[in-house]
């Protein structure tokens, strides 16, 4: 269950958000300067991994409820100190497949050094095909070969006795990790199906690097603000925008992306730190999220016990979900109906709040879709009449409505309404563009006095005549009423 | 339940809470009472297919029925409104859409009479 925790937590909290941060720069990287480019290509890089690894630890977790023990797929591979070490941490079951399948049957490494490098471009030509059905993927897979067999033919050497690991040995692994970080982070540009971006995307990596004045301060931002806000208003986009175009934008002093962390609300201080923790964690103590390697001494017991504990733990889950559902389905009847229908009941209550506030007034109920959400403005309407309050719900139909009016004429003696009246709209076709709004006096007008002509007080009538052709005579025209 | 309790969790695209955040003390919901042009193209290939084959589905029919004699039986008065549209709207309508909804709308006229 931890595992399968871990793994919800790698996709939705760290995947998600930094995808917010990479799919704008990637959509066009050529609108970006050098310093978003090369943060956007972190972030997808990160990802990545999170997404993948992700999935993994969901698929495995699950697993191990059942009683069974996959392989680990993903063993830190951002720490890894070469290309031939990334791919033994990388996707374990797919370079495993690669290895026995492929790379073995055509010789593996039994032939000499360029046959050897032959086998590892073909391997991982597939590997990238195998990844989809793309250009781009090929490329990746070959840029992968390319590094394999580089490091193969220049630096790989024979193993050499464990050795104490001392500081200037740590500071030389850093540098292995940092740059085998790198040049797997400049693969991904390729790990997406549009080309011409991934060759932009490079032009403008390395343009930031030389100097060229092909980087010059973009007019655009490192994240396009207004589509990226009107899209994700999430207070902590907003504040991780902000931190990264601090540090991004060039010329910007140093320290300016920590000054914008200091302004942040402490609410988005708190997730980010959440997030950086984990990451922290993962990178210091990888032993903490792995599947235990370790055996009990008698293998048929550990069998017995394991199906057994499969078993209660299948059961558990099932009884406890059950449970859950019966709670939670009457609970959110009887205790708390906002939880299933938040809309409607905000809504009812609103209207219970205004007749109880105005007693001698009939009440009147808006029921229909976001045409008439949007299109009956009560308080534009509201002045000596009848109470109208609007209960309409965006995309309800007669469906809703029936449950709608079942509850309201349920409440009406508990609510206290004296008398109640309901105005349905006929809405097949969901939403309209009629403004009923104070800003439009002459529309408003009309629309008031054609209204109020069916709600004034008299004698009641559960539905009556129609206003014939005029219902589609004009946008200016008054609602047709029956 | 987050859109409740921690709604900023969510995407924009799947909070609830806008429709209690925003809409005014009688239940209006202002924002659409300005027109933008990229609005109508998306309201235009959302609706124009969806008119191209309309239909009135029974099951809707019967829920209309079915709230009428609800509120007969309660006492509480019912008015039916037909909500005026843009002129732009209503060309979408192809001729033997609009016929099938007067048609509806004349019979709820007579049935309710």
């Amino acid at each position: 269950m931890q595992l399968f925790l871990l793994g919800i937590f790698k996709k939705f909290v760290i995947a998600d958000r930094m995808a917010v941060f990479a799919d704008p720069v990637f959509a066009d990287p050529a609108a970006f300067s050098s310093n978003a480019n090369w943060l956007a290509l972190l972030a997808y890089s990160l990802r990545i991994y999170a997404d993948f690894s992700g999935y993994s630890d969901m698929a495995l977790g699950v697993a191990h409820l059942f009683g069974y023990r996959l392989t680990q797929n993903f063993n830190m591979p951002y720490l890894a100190v070469n290309p031939s070490d990334f791919w033994r941490r990388w996707h374990i079951s797919l370079s495993t497949w690669l290895r026995d399948y492929i790379f073995i049957p055509l010789g593996g490494s039994r032939g000499g050094e360029w046959r050897t490098c032959r086998n590892l471009l073909i391997v991982m030509a597939l590997g990238g095909l195998w990844h989809g059905a793309n250009w781009t993927y090929l490329l990746w897979g070959l840029y992968h070969g390319l590094l394999l067999a580089g490091y193969r033919l220049f630096f790989h050497k024979p193993a050499a006795p464990a050795r104490t690991m001392t500081s200037p040995l740590l500071a030389l692994r850093a540098c292995q990790i940092l740059v085998t970080f790198t040049l797997v982070t400049l693969g991904w540009v390729l790990f997406r199906p549009e080309g011409d971006k991934a060759l932009a995307m490079y032009e403008r990596l390395f343009a930031g690097l030389a100097g060229s004045p092909a980087d010059t301060p973009s007019s655009q931002p490192l994240v396009d603000r207004r589509n990226l806000l009107r899209r994700h208003a999430l207070r902590h986009e907003r504040f991780m925008v902000e931190v990264l175009e601090s540090s991004a934008r060039p010329g910007a002093r140093p320290g300016a992306g920590a000054a914008a962390w200091r302004r942040g609300t402490p609410r988005a201080v708190h997730r980010e730190t959440l997030h950086l923790l984990y990451i922290l964690m993962r990178l210091l103590f990888p032993r903490l999220a792995r599947i235990p390697r370790r055996l009990p001494k008698s293998q048929s017991r550990l069998r017995k016990s394991s199906s057994r504990r499969a078993r209660q733990t299948v059961l558990s889950c099932m009884a406890f979900f059950i449970l859950l559902n019966v709670a939670l389905s009457v609970g959110m009847d009887t205790i708390a109906p906002f939880l299933r229908d938040g809309d409607f009941v905000s809504r009812r209550q609103r209207a219970e709040a205004r007749a109880a506030a105005n007693p001698g007034r009939p009440l009147t109920v808006v029921l229909g879709s976001s045409r008439a959400d949007h299109g009956i403005c009560p308080l534009a309407l509201d002045d000596s009449g009848p109470l109208i309050s609007n209960c309409s719900q965006v995309g309800a139909g007669p469906l809703f409505a029936v449950v709608d009016t079942a509850t309201l004429a349920a409440r009406r003696r508990r609510a206290a309404i004296d008398s109640a009246r309901i105005l349905a709209t006929l809405s097949p076709w969901g939403r309209q563009k009629c403004r009923v709004h104070p800003h439009r006096p002459a529309s408003l007008l009309r629309q008031r006095r054609a209204i109020h002509s069916r709600l004034s007080p008299g004698p009641r009538r559960n539905a009556a005549t129609d206003a014939g052709d005029s219902s589609h005579a004009d946008l200016e025209s008054p609602a047709a009423i029956c | 339940m987050l859109s409740h309790v921690l709604p900023s969790w969510l995407d924009y695209a799947k909070r609830l809470d806008h429709a209690w955040t925003r809409v005014d003390d009688a239940g209006w919901m202002p924002g659409l009472d300005r027109s933008y042009p990229e609005h109508l193209k998306k309201a235009a290939d959302y609706y124009q297919p969806l008119l191209a084959n309309y239909r009135i589905d029974p099951k809707e029919v019967r829920a209309l029925r079915e709230i009428l004699q609800t509120c007969h039986d309660r006492g509480i008065a019912v008015t039916l409104l037909w909500l005026p549209e843009s002129s732009e709207f209503r060309s979408w309508y192809p001729p033997e859409a609009l016929a099938k909804a007067m048609s509806f709308w004349q019979n709820c006229r007579r049935n309710s009479a």
